[in-house]
């Protein structure tokens, strides 16, 4: 057996783990429910207005809530964790006086870390679109450009802005890991990024940063406002890339310096 | 340390807001002629093509630009012959999204389908859109 | 030898825990750490373990390690058989999950959940996790912890078993009984440094401190090889046993009676608060 696998095999079977899979395979699925059983609609986030027009608007209403406070934490649940659990259970001994060195279990952490990342994000989106459709049926969804998009190219549209999430919630992992590994707390390793995202948030709307709020790591999270177009636009997207490389790359080469270094007391 | 390094020429760079009247009107009105498009099939008035109209937006405040509710855009447009000019209220949020706003007395929440009589939603009463807010 | 460890030197901070330790086991041996609390037995351990690493000194340990330092972790949301295949699967040669489960009495319980166990059936998995790696050098750090009596009786009869098939065991220990009754040496450490090393039982024949009464303590006196004490309850003095064997003999043959002859405290007890005070 990988060292990855059994990794995925620890998070399987931890409770929290269980518990956020659950919430992202079902909350998108009750939120259209509880959405189409009210007569109001929530304008106040994109696609929002749409929502019973097309039931490709609830996976883009689901996608514009997530980025801005709930995709940090889904990483950071399995991410901040990941390290820090071991400290908590007082494993690390049990797993450095292996065969394996500390740079293997590293690698494998963070892999887990990033499939275990990518399944929810996966699953939440998949729930959505799946929900949509059979809530409100597949009627060409109104972009961001004023025009409908048909149902076909509307779902590579959804499916394309879950998949842009990938780039910021990659720097979230990275950020959760280096907190795991540097606080040896679970609570910081989970609470620390999710502080962090919503500090982020809190800095873009008071909008006193102007063109650098796209330093941030949570912009990348409206990355997809620019896909979801007739013509669309990928400028945000790819700038996003970079600012999370940046953040990914300087989160990624600390943590690994400090767990290979550490003495583990 | 390094991370911090490699923002500050970034933040050095673009200091200055994206959402400035000369992006914002582009993107209302793009998003404007879309859904008049929209708008006028579901009245069924099948004849009209689109429009081509002049969009100009401002702030109502004392700033010039940057994200605020006071962005106001109006729209000039010849429809068959006829001008027609309004205004929309607009709500720019930090990342590039704005919500507009339609003067009830043209744009009311609902309008009635010509063939069956049902009321719908008018499009125009309400409607989202985005700019591209990158360097 | 199991063990070769010169000049070991460790500091945390400004916390020195090794200042220069030797330690040398012998290969097959059952070898004892005594020593007060902070004195760097455990980080003595760590760093056999390769947990630690050290600012100075060499030390080689012959073929792998396995054991555990302080409280053994485990993972409470897995069963004891999952908890150590895991282990196992991250070794190149381990040993039998269902063989090791055997040896420690854990194999009834082995497939309920950790979470639920007792701290002396975790103590047991610590223990099995170890004997897993398949150690020639197996590390035990207060392995009787959390043990009942019986408990306790079963580990020592385990060790004394796993050394007698060429196992090399070092036990770091408070419980002087279960040190007596297991290791056949001792490395006694205080303060970062080793104080005395030895077998056992010379250990136990260091000189302690003895109370003594007699039928003539005036002469008795006279004949004692090293300085005595009175004291309100007889002469208190501090000998070797060969010393105090010779003394004895030596006031019968003057016509001294021995009437109570006491040590203090038990022997190992007493030579280990000497070496470390």
């Amino acid at each position: 057996m990988t060292l990855l696998r059994l990794e995925l095999l620890r998070l399987r079977a931890q409770p929290r783990v269980r518990v956020a899979f659950a919430i992202c395979l079902l909350g998108p699925p009750l939120l259209g429910l509880v959405l189409s059983a009210q007569a109001g609609l929530p304008r106040d986030t994109l696609f929002g207005r749409h929502v019973k027009e097309s039931g490709l608007a609830l996976p883009l209403l689901v996608l514009g809530f997530a980025g801005t406070w709930a995709l940090p934490l889904v990483t950071s649940i399995v991410a901040g964790d990941i390290f820090a659990t071991e400290d908590g259970h007082g494993t690390w001994q049990s797993l450095l006086t292996r065969s394996r060195t500390r740079a293997e279990v590293f690698t494998a952490k963070l892999q887990a870390a990033v499939l275990a990342s990518l399944t929810l994000l996966a699953v939440t989106a998949g729930s959505s679109l799946v929900a949509g459709l059979a809530l409100a049926g597949d009627q060409p969804l109104t972009g961001l450009s004023g025009t409908q998009i048909g149902a076909g190219r509307a779902t590579g549209l959804v499916l394309l802005s879950w998949a842009s999430e990938l780039v910021p919630l990659l720097g979230f992992t990275a950020l959760a890991v280096l907190l795991s590994i540097a606080t040896r707390s679970s609570l910081a390793g989970v609470g620390g990024p999710l502080l962090i995202g919503l500090l982020m948030q809190l800095l873009s709307l008071l909008g006193a940063l102007g063109s650098a709020a796209n330093a941030l790591l949570t912009t990348p999270f409206a990355a997809w406002h620019g896909l979801v177009r007739d013509d669309p636009y990928y400028g945000p997207l790819w700038q996003g890339a970079l600012v999370s490389l940046v953040w990914v790359v300087g989160c990624l080469v600390p943590a690994r310096r400090i767990l290979l270094a550490r003495d583990i007391t | 340390m390094k991370r911090l390094l490699l923002l500050v020429p970034l933040l050095l760079a673009g200091c200055g807001t994206p959402l400035t009247p000369s992006r914002v009107a582009p993107s209302f009105r793009e998003v404007f002629v879309g859904l008049y498009a929209q708008q006028q099939q579901l009245l069924r008035r099948e004849a009209v093509g689109k429009v081509d109209p002049l969009a100009a937006c401002r702030r109502t405040g004392t700033d010039a630009d940057g994200p605020g509710e006071d962005w106001v855009c109006s729209v000039q447009y010849v429809d068959l012959g006829t001008s027609s000019a309004q205004v929309f209220e607009l709500q720019v949020k930090p990342d590039g999204c704005w919500k507009a706003t339609g003067p009830p007395a043209t744009q009311p929440a609902q309008l009635v389908d010509p063939v069956s009589s049902r009321p719908r939603t008018n499009p125009l009463s309400e409607f989202d859109g985005c700019l591209d807010t990158g360097w | 030898m199991a063990v070769e460890a010169r000049g070991l030197r460790k500091a945390f901070g400004d916390v020195t825990a090794l200042d220069g330790l030797d330690l040398v086991v012998a290969a097959g041996s059952v070898h004892g750490l005594l020593g007060p609390n902070g004195a760097g037995k455990t980080t003595l351990l760590r760093v056999l373990l390769g947990l630690v690493s050290l600012d100075e000194g060499r030390c080689e340990v012959d073929g792998t390690v396995g054991g555990f330092v302080e409280a053994p972790g485990s993972w409470p949301y897995l069963t004891g058989r999952q908890n150590l295949q895991v282990l196992s699967a991250m070794d190149d040669d381990p040993g039998d999950v269902g063989e090791v489960l055997d040896r420690v009495g854990l194999a009834d319980r082995a497939d309920t959940k950790v979470g639920g166990w007792s701290l002396g059936m975790r103590q047991r998995l610590g223990i099995a996790a170890g004997l897993l790696r398949r150690p020639q050098l197996l590390v035990l750090d207060e392995p009787a912890n959390g043990l009942d009596p019986l408990g306790a009786r079963q580990l020592r009869d385990l060790i004394r078993v796993l050394a007698s098939q060429g196992l090399t065991v070092l036990l770091c220990s408070h419980d002087l009984t279960e040190v007596d009754a297991v290791c056949s040496d001792v490395t006694v450490v205080s303060r970062g440094r080793d104080v005395w090393r030895g077998p056992v039982s010379q250990l136990k024949a260091r000189p302690g401190r003895c109370l003594l009464t007699t039928s003539d303590d005036a002469r008795a006196r006279l004949l004692a090889p090293v300085p005595l004490d009175d004291t309100e309850v007889g002469l208190s003095f501090v000998a070797d046993t060969a010393a105090v064997d010779r003394f004895v003999l030596a006031l019968a043959n003057e016509g001294v009676a021995v009437r109570t002859l006491e040590r203090e405290a038990l022997p190992l007890e007493q030579a280990l608060v000497e070496l470390v005070s």
